[in-house]
């Protein structure tokens, strides 16, 4: 064994010996969505399924941001402008539709879906506004959505208790 | 005002007549100084003989009495002559008149009256005494020497003649002292007027030498002005119409012309300075044309002569160009035959041009075709990705057990994403062969309209050339024509190439000239700055 291996293992050693033990955190999964020029992770685990759009059936006198009702796997689902719910002025039209994982199952209708993305929690940067719909900010500076605190609003709620 | 003055004043006299009045002033002063005295001295001359003629009776007086006394003895004596001389010398005296100049003489003398009245009364007294004397005479003359009043009338009338003597005395005092009060008035009198005179003098000098200096003063001032180059101001007052008077009006009529010349020469100086540039450019403008004449008539000859040699040449030519003419009639006929088969080319090319647009369409429909099946592949892979979204999300809510197969769809999802992207390039790639396509048609249409348009130019192709023949015919006779016409041209040049050798040697001497003429106008517009400064001194 040559005396330049020698040092080679040597210094390879000392490495391994001063290396720290490391936790990986378990990644979680999101979906990209965009809302006009918003861009949105939601948490697989809170979604049931992801449709290209199907025409909702308006109602009449039905709220604003309340799009209609669509047949899904037999049930009646409530069709939600997801805009809408967060405060933007502009109506969503066509997109997709993605229903998430409640009972009653409810729609929210996005303009695009736009990547599958997995996060840790660490990689998580804290929300400073205002907003209660945010919960964090990814890397790229996308949104983190509350959806639990989402399903709080005024109106999903008022849709889950017609549609109970 | 100033000449009215002038008519009345010294101003209207000439300078020698001026000049003559001073000695002439003092001539006249002169004369009336001795005219006064010398009639004074005559007045005193008078006095002299009155004074002698006063004296006088003091003599005749004493004569009166010893003639009297002794025609008291009884003598024969002409008393009464003393007597009456006395009287009528004394009645001379006091009133005026003649009197005997020399006793025992006819001579009269003229006298004048006394001239005071203390002397006349004196006078008066006199002949009161005398009168006195008379009166005793006849007693006097009656009585014995012996007679006791012989005596006594004796002594009376001695003593009256005293007393007249020393009237007489009394008398000539009198006059003397008039005498002498009338030569010290006289002395007076002589002094004052010779000093009047000499101050009358004095001032009339002070004012014909004024008269005469102070406008030749002014005019040495405007004459130094003038010499200084200042011609402005009012002209001289002429204040006489002597020879200065006539000096000041012929310096200011002088002044006022040379004021007018300067003003004159000024405009005619800056007139010339401005036609002087005028000249100058032109003849430089002249120069430059000249020169550029010679220039081009140097390029014209070398022209003419490359003329000439093309002449030459061109007749040259024209016999080769007949013969080639000639050859050419024999090509054109070969070009008719190269062009009956361009025309069968023409038509093959046509026929396959047609094929290959038949070709390009189809080409086309099956490209939209393929777009299509894109179209359906991009809709399965959009559904796969869908799919696989939907598959993540079972997989999320299986937890720890889908974790697996949340890793399968999100390969699934990533195939989808990469046949996504591949159909999208794909469809990019149909659309740059469809647009290629529609080029190819539009290319292969524009083909088959050129190769109409070949065919229909070589239908003109060939009628031209038939023409063509037909005009070599005629060139072949033209270039003949023009053979002949070119010997002659060259007659022709041969005589212009000399002209234009004249021509030049004659702008040469004109560039020359023009030159020469440029040197003048230099020294022309220097010699008019010269003079437009030396003008400029002048201050109009």
């Amino acid at each position: 064994m040559s005396k330049q291996m020698t040092e080679i293992l040597t210094q390879r050693a000392r490495l391994l010996a001063q290396r720290k033990t490391t936790h990986y955190e378990l990644a979680k999964s999101f979906v990209l969505v965009r809302v006009y020029q918003e861009r949105l992770l939601l948490d697989l685990r809170a979604l049931s399924r992801v449709e290209s759009h199907t025409a909702a059936t308006p109602l009449p006198l039905m709220p604003a941001g309340l799009k209609g009702l669509c047949y899904f796997r037999g049930e009646m689902v409530s069709v939600l402008d997801l805009g809408y719910i967060l405060g933007f002025n502009q109506p969503v039209e066509n997109g997709f539709l993605i229903f998430t994982r409640t009972d009653p199952v409810l729609a929210f209708q996005v303009t695009e879906i736009v990547d599958l993305l997995s996060f840790t929690v660490t990689e998580q940067r804290p929300y400073q506004g205002s907003s209660p719909y945010y919960e964090a900010l990814s890397p790229q500076g996308d949104l983190f959505l509350n959806l639990p605190q989402v399903l709080q609003n005024p109106l999903i709620k008022r849709s889950l208790k017609e549609s109970l | 005002m100033n000449e009215t003055l002038l008519k009345f004043s010294l101003g209207r006299l000439r300078i020698g007549l001026k000049l003559v009045l001073i000695p002439a002033i003092f001539i006249f002063s002169m004369i009336l100084m001795m005219s006064f005295v010398i009639s004074a001295q005559q007045e005193r001359r008078n006095d002299a003989d009155i004074i002698d003629l006063l004296g006088r009776q003091r003599t005749l007086n004493q004569w009166y009495g010893k003639a009297l006394l002794v025609a008291g003895h009884k003598q024969n004596q002409d008393y009464a002559y003393w007597r009456d001389t006395f009287l009528q010398t004394a009645q001379a005296l006091e009133q005026g008149g003649q009197a005997v100049k020399t006793i025992h003489q006819p001579e009269m003398l003229n006298l004048p009256a006394a001239p005071t009245e203390a002397l006349r009364a004196k006078i008066r007294q006199q002949q009161g005494l005398i009168k006195s004397i008379m009166a005793l005479e006849v007693s006097f003359l009656t009585l014995s020497p012996q007679d006791p009043q012989y005596h006594i009338i004796s002594q009376k009338m001695d003593q009256m003649s005293a007393g007249l003597h020393q009237m007489i005395n009394e008398a000539v005092r009198m006059y003397r002292d008039y005498s002498v009060e009338k030569i010290d008035e006289m002395n007076r009198n002589v002094l004052i007027l010779g000093l009047l005179i000499s101050f009358l003098g004095l001032v009339l000098n002070w004012v014909i030498s004024r008269a005469i200096t102070q406008p030749l003063q002014d005019l040495t001032q405007r004459a130094h002005r003038v010499s200084r180059g200042q011609l402005g101001g009012e002209p001289l007052a002429i204040r006489s119409l002597d020879e200065v008077g006539q000096l000041t009006e012929s310096f200011n009529t002088m002044t006022q012309s040379l004021r007018e010349l300067a003003q004159q020469n000024n405009v005619s100086i800056k007139d010339l300075s401005a036609s002087t540039a005028e000249i100058l450019a032109s003849t430089q403008q002249q120069n430059a044309s000249t020169l550029e004449q010679v220039s081009a008539l140097q390029e014209t000859t070398a022209t003419m002569e490359e003329v000439r040699q093309s002449g030459q040449q061109i007749s040259t030519r024209a016999h080769e160009v007949t013969a080639e003419s000639e050859r050419s009639v024999n090509l054109t006929e070969d070009g008719l035959q190269s062009i009956q088969q361009t025309v069968g080319t023409m038509d093959n090319i046509r026929l396959q041009v047609n094929q290959v647009a038949e070709n390009i369409v189809s080409l086309s429909e099956k490209n939209r075709a393929v777009g299509n099946i894109i179209a359906m592949v991009t809709d399965i892979a959009e559904q796969s990705n869908l799919l696989a979204l939907n598959a993540a999300i079972e997989a999320a809510a299986a937890g720890e057990q889908g974790r697996s197969f949340a890793v399968v769809a999100s390969e699934m999802k990533h195939l989808a994403t990469q046949a996504k992207d591949a159909t999208t390039q794909v469809r990019s790639i149909l659309e740059e062969i469809q647009q290629g396509i529609t080029r190819a048609v539009l290319l292969t249409e524009e083909a088959v309209k050129k190769v109409e348009t070949g065919r229909e130019q070589t239908d003109v192709a060939d009628q031209t050339i038939r023409k063509m023949a037909q005009n070599t015919q005629q060139n072949i006779q033209a270039f003949q024509q023009i053979a002949a016409a070119t010997n002659q041209q060259q007659l022709g040049f041969e005589q212009v190439f000399q002209a234009l050798k004249d021509i030049r040697q004659g702008t040469e001497q004109t560039a020359v000239s023009t030159q020469q003429l440029n040197r003048a106008c230099d020294s022309l517009n220097a010699m008019s700055q010269n003079l437009q400064s030396g003008v400029s001194r002048y201050q109009l």
